[in-house]
């Protein structure tokens, strides 16, 4: 995995895996989003505001 | 790896694995049915007596967005052969080959179950459980069951576009009411002539596809006639809320008014012997059920703040 990362000091990326990155990172980001907003709805409903 | 192997690899990759962009995966959950979708839904929520905690409202219409655009997305999956004949779908992610058939199927499934869940959770499971019957009604009896086989496809597959209103109506109340099913009917009745109007002037498609839609099998006459039937059905349906009381007499003179347009472009339709009407038509069809969400809306808040 080194060597795909680094040749002469240059990052190299190929296309799929600069696409596979972003979509992981928006996988990250939805996941994230999710807990988040499952943590506040547990404190609206555990306040009674349901 | 030397540099040019390296390159050269990641190029082989490149081509035998489809890896969409965000877009890709936005545009197989159907934006654009899913904005209708969501504004039918809020309007539920917003006509709907009772109240209901801004968050759980939100989180609400996103599990209606998300849960509309997981079944457009396994529609998608399960209509990728036809999609790529069709000149309106052969651009979407799953016939340029930009996301992989199981990944869609996954990303479908995974969404749908979610929203389910985190409606059922988060709001309560009247809701859930009718948001789970529209994506299982729309995957299964319409696309998988009827869209191949029968004419009628969109008049039965449309009451999985119908549903949202009731889903937004049982997010508030917790329960189905006749006020909510009128908002399923107004929808229901709705769907017919606005499908049909685009099929109208897209028929070639369809037939190259092989689904059986109405112009199809039926001929463009017999669908202009069935086209204005629902529409004259429509007017007195879009008049139920203000008779049941749950939206004013301004809607009521606004949707008396939007269902004689609609039934004259019904009537055009049927005079016209070129597409122009009919495109005419499907277009006024969105603007007529914005129009009347819309104003149910404004009707709603008015008398909520009144």
């Amino acid at each position: 995995m080194a060597e795909d990362r680094q040749n002469g000091g240059k990052c190299f990326r190929s296309e799929v895996h600069r696409r596979q990155r972003k979509k992981n990172l928006a996988l990250c980001a939805a996941l994230v989003g999710f807990v988040v907003l499952v943590y506040f709805v547990a404190i609206v409903r555990m306040g009674g505001g349901g | 790896m030397s540099d040019t192997a390296y390159r050269m690899t990641a190029s082989a990759a490149d081509e035998a694995m489809p890896f969409g962009e965000l877009g890709d995966y936005i545009a197989l959950m159907k934006p654009r049915v899913m904005s209708l979708v969501v504004f039918t839904g809020l309007a539920g929520m917003l006509v709907a007596p009772g109240h209901l905690h801004w968050l759980l409202a939100s989180v609400a219409v996103l599990c209606i967005a998300v849960g509309a655009g997981a079944s457009g997305a396994i529609n998608m999956w399960y209509d990728r052969d036809i999609d790529a004949v069709m000149e309106r779908t052969r651009l979407r992610p799953l016939p340029l080959g930009r996301i992989a058939p199981e990944e869609a199927l996954t990303f479908g499934v995974v969404l749908a179950s979610g929203s389910v869940f985190l409606m059922g959770v988060a709001v309560n499971w009247t809701a859930a459980a009718l948001l789970a019957l529209t994506v299982l009604f729309y995957v299964f009896v319409y696309t998988i069951w009827l869209k191949r086989r029968t004419p009628q496809n969109i008049v039965i597959g449309g009451a999985a576009g119908a549903f949202p209103p009731m889903i937004g109506w049982a997010a508030v109340t917790g329960d189905v009411s006749l006020e909510s099913f009128t908002l399923f009917a107004l929808i229901f009745m709705w769907t017919p002539p606005h499908f049909w109007a685009l099929s109208l002037y897209r028929c070639g498609d369809y037939a190259a596809a092989g689904v059986p839609m109405l112009p199809v099998v039926a001929g463009k006459a017999e669908t202009k006639r069935q086209m204005l039937i629902y529409t004259v059905l429509l007017v007195p349906i879009a008049m139920v809320p203000t008779l049941l009381g749950f939206a004013g007499w301004v809607y009521g003179g606004a949707a008396l008014v939007l269902g004689l347009a609609f039934v004259a472009a019904a009537i055009a339709v049927r005079r016209d012997e070129t597409d122009r009407s009919a495109k005419r038509m499907f277009g006024f069809s969105i603007f007529y059920l914005f129009a009347l969400f819309a104003l149910l809306i404004a009707d709603g808040v008015i008398g909520s703040m009144a």
